[in-house]
């Protein structure tokens, strides 16, 4: 059961992230800036809780920190239609670099800041669920709540349909008089709040404390989990569930006596396991279904 | 019901005046068909028209009101509709997705599934058109796929239909059910504008024909006073010889097979398989539908793919295993159908990639360093022999136009003698003049004795050149006939195998 728990914990910034992260690639771009984002929301998340007091402060600033940080991403990569990959890594770096100077700034400290004045995220306890389910973040819930929601709207709306065409075949929407940049700028401003959340999460419930690299791989997780879905959200859940159990797994045996740089390795190992395992099961050219949407950029529209 | 004026349309690109002050009207209840060469400016007419280009002036005119039209929102909404040349379709949605996609029926802001569904059914009884609305567009053949481009603009509602080059990619017997669409919107009282090349199928279907050139006007006229020499000349400028035919005497019946291919399985899943030979001194035609197997029987002849069973043999020499570089050598020529992605290295200096596949040989290199003087020289005397317009050797080759593009690949197949040369789409975006200097070439590496296989979707192109012509279908031969049995007609019911 601790071990469910643990997943739980581990899945969540994961979910978050890579449900905005899926949207995003199906309207064709696939976002490489996750982690970056994550870490500063973290960042953000501690600075309006610290500042404003109460931790939904703290949400909303990580909220604003990600999105302000996704629209930066999509004016480089949807508008002025710049490399993905070099605007996503620069950014990833970036982010760094701005929580490391803001936190000498604010708080004249360098690799972590805590203190007793930050309002953790509250548990949610009631007296109706079994004993395992109780004492879970509210994160956990609003996660479920977003999944299900999501989950709706792709299946069963007007823009879930659009949203795939953007991806797919950006001139047919256009000529349909639907804007694919339109398209794209929604999902990743979805996309920032959702890893807003997430930072948010990993920095005022799953630890009260923001350690300088505290997103630990995580948004590159997400990414792993989006490829591996390739914009179809289920697959993506499915991903995120393997990772997050993996991770929780790995600090199970860290707890059992084995070494703990092998058992921390084990998520990383299984996304490289996933993502090979995937590509040989469906070798590129013949794959059935959808084509695969993002490859880098969107098209440029002369 | 609307006519169209369009008044002093320009639109530039870069230095490029794409069109011309260009003034055109389309009555109602008529079809206007709007021809010239490749890069003629049809195009764009067109897309400013539905408002994907903003022009640089012009107006237009909708039943005499000016009209702004900024996007193909505005488009459609003042009954425009458009048939593009690269289908506007999205493969992984079912049919009628497609259909409403952009006005679809909603409760609240769900998506009207059923609502959409029982629409589209009903539109496509009223026109008699049988395609299952829940399938996949990516299982559809391409004609399917240009009715189901139709039925959006029905669904909107268009009464001004733009058809951008439709027919390039319909076999004959689907070009007439195209007319007979465009016959009955004429009588339903909307415009039709059909935008072509192809003068025969211009002048069966058009009650009235604009030509351009170079982006501008040349002149209007009613199908009445239209002939297809009196087009051409319009178009080009000048008169074009027509290829001559190959000559039955030039036929070297007797000769030995250069190419044989024994059971060679096109697509990976295909049981049996196609064989044949191609002869020194014959054009072998492949005539067929788009994605029957052309490309495939491209890649495995040269290589590009690995053949999974079957055999090829070139001049004797089995050379199914053998590597891209034996296959040349052993006297393999190859004109790509796509020459900016096989052909050419875009991004490299046309001296460059005129000795392609050729830098190893002596005459151009010492060791491992390039004879540039000896390179040079080859260079400027092909680019004279065969034409080519490039300011000088060192600019990138992805800079020249297409039919100066196909030339350079041309010239750098054909100069080293080939004994078997596959030809797939020579003349695909080449421009009358081009496309008969294209044809001449190909004729005289026959009338050398050299072995030909010429893959082309144009079947006026198929019958005009080749001794014999072989239909895919399926990643299989229909049928494999001597010129003298091949009727248009005739092939056209085999690319589709509705006769036997």
């Amino acid at each position: 059961m601790e071990l469910v728990r643990a997943s739980i914990r581990m899945v969540t910034p994961l979910l978050f992230t890579a449900l905005g992260g899926a949207w995003t690639q199906q309207t064709g771009i696939l976002n490489i800036g996750q982690e970056g984002a994550m870490l500063l929301a973290s960042f953000f998340a501690i600075l309006g809780n610290y500042l404003l007091g109460g931790w939904i402060a703290g949400v909303l600033c990580a909220i604003a920190a990600s999105l302000a940080y996704n629209i930066l991403f999509g004016l480089l990569c949807v508008t002025l239609r710049s490399n993905i990959w070099v605007v996503g890594m620069t950014m990833n770096i970036l982010a760094d670099d701005i929580a490391m100077i803001l936190m000498k700034f604010f708080f004249h400290t360098k690799g972590g800041f805590r203190d007793p004045s930050i309002v953790p995220m509250p548990d949610i306890s009631l007296p109706f669920l079994p004993e395992w389910l109780n004492g879970l973040s509210v994160a956990v819930w609003a996660a479920i709540v977003v999944l299900v929601v999501m989950l709706r709207i792709d299946r069963s709306t007007v823009f879930g349909l659009r949203l795939k065409c953007a991806g797919e075949n950006e001139d047919a929407l256009a000529s349909a008089g639907v804007s694919p940049t339109r398209m794209r700028y929604v999902a990743l401003l979805v996309n920032g709040v959702l890893v807003g959340a997430a930072g948010a999460y990993l920095s005022t419930s799953y630890l009260v404390a923001f350690v300088v690299g505290m997103s630990a791989g995580r948004g590159w997780i997400a990414v792993a989990a989006v490829i591996f879905g390739n914009g179809h959200l289920g697959w993506t859940i499915v991903g995120v569930c393997l990772f997050g159990l993996a991770q929780a797994t790995g600090i199970e045996l860290q707890s059992h006596g084995f070494s703990s740089h092998l058992a921390l390795m084990l998520p990383y190992l299984l996304v490289v396991a996933v993502l090979v395992a995937k590509q040989w099961r469906l070798p590129g050219r013949e794959r059935p279904g959808r084509s695969a949407p993002a490859q880098g950029n969107p098209r440029h529209k002369r | 019901m609307p006519s169209l004026s369009i008044r002093g349309l320009s639109k530039t690109f870069g230095a490029l005046r794409a069109v011309d002050d260009f003034p055109f009207d389309a009555a109602s209840a008529s079809i206007h068909a709007l021809v010239g060469e490749n890069g003629a400016g049809k195009s764009t007419v067109a897309r400013c028209l539905y408002g994907m280009y903003r022009p640089d002036g012009g107006e237009f005119l909708l039943d005499g009101k000016t009209v702004s039209i900024r996007s193909p929102r505005d488009a459609m909404r003042l009954g425009i509709g458009m048939v593009h040349q690269h289908f506007m379709l999205v493969p992984s949605l079912s049919v009628f997705e497609n259909v409403v996609l952009g006005n679809e029926p909603r409760k609240g802001v769900r998506f009207a599934r059923d609502r959409a569904l029982d629409e589209v059914r009903e539109l496509m009884d009223r026109y008699s058109m049988d395609i299952d609305p829940l399938a996949p567009v990516r299982t559809l053949s391409v004609g399917l796929r240009q009715r189901l481009e139709i039925l959006k603009l029905l669904y909107r509602r268009a009464t001004l239909l733009v058809f951008d080059e439709p027919t390039a990619v319909l076999a004959p017997e689907e070009i007439l059910g195209l007319f007979d669409i465009f016959s009955t919107f004429r009588d339903e009282g909307k415009t039709v504008i059909f935008i072509a090349h192809n003068l025969s199928e211009v002048l069966a279907v058009s009650d009235r024909i604009t030509v351009m050139r170079h982006g501008r006007h040349v002149a209007t006229m009613d199908r009445a006073g239209a002939t297809p020499d009196l087009l051409t000349r319009l178009m080009v400028g000048r008169n074009v010889p027509f290829p001559a035919a190959p000559g039955e005497d030039a036929l070297l019946r007797s000769s030995a097979p250069v190419l044989e291919i024994r059971d060679l399985g096109l697509f990976p899943s295909s049981k049996e398989g196609v064989s044949f030979d191609v002869r020194g001194g014959e054009i072998l035609g492949i005539a067929g539908i788009t994605g029957n197997g052309q490309k495939e029987l491209e890649d495995l002849l040269t290589g590009l793919s690995p053949v999974r069973h079957g055999r090829i043999l070139l001049s004797g020499t089995d050379i199914t295993r053998r590597p891209v570089r034996e296959r040349r050598d052993t006297g393999m020529a190859f004109i790509p159908e796509d020459r900016l992605r096989t052909g050419l290295a875009p991004l490299a200096a046309v001296r460059d990639n005129a000795i392609l596949g050729h830098h190893r040989e002596t005459r151009f290199r010492s060791g491992p360093f390039v004879r540039r003087g000896a390179v040079g020289n080859f260079v400027r005397t092909l680019l004279a022999s065969y034409g080519i317009a490039a300011a000088h050797d060192a600019i990138q080759a992805g800079t020249l136009s297409g039919g100066n593009m196909q030339r350079l690949v041309m010239a750098r197949e054909l100069e080293h003698s080939p004994r078997f040369l596959l030809a797939a789409q020579p003349t695909r975006g080449v421009d009358i003049g081009g496309r008969a200097a294209i044809h001449e070439r190909l004729l005289s590496l026959r009338r050398d004795g050299g072995a030909i296989l010429l893959i082309s979707a144009d079947l006026d192109e198929i019958l005009s050149l080749s001794d014999r012509i072989a239909v895919l279908l399926g990643g299989l031969f229909t049928a494999v006939l001597p010129r003298s049995d091949a009727s248009r007609d005739r092939i056209g019911a085999l690319m589709l195998a509705s006769a036997k």
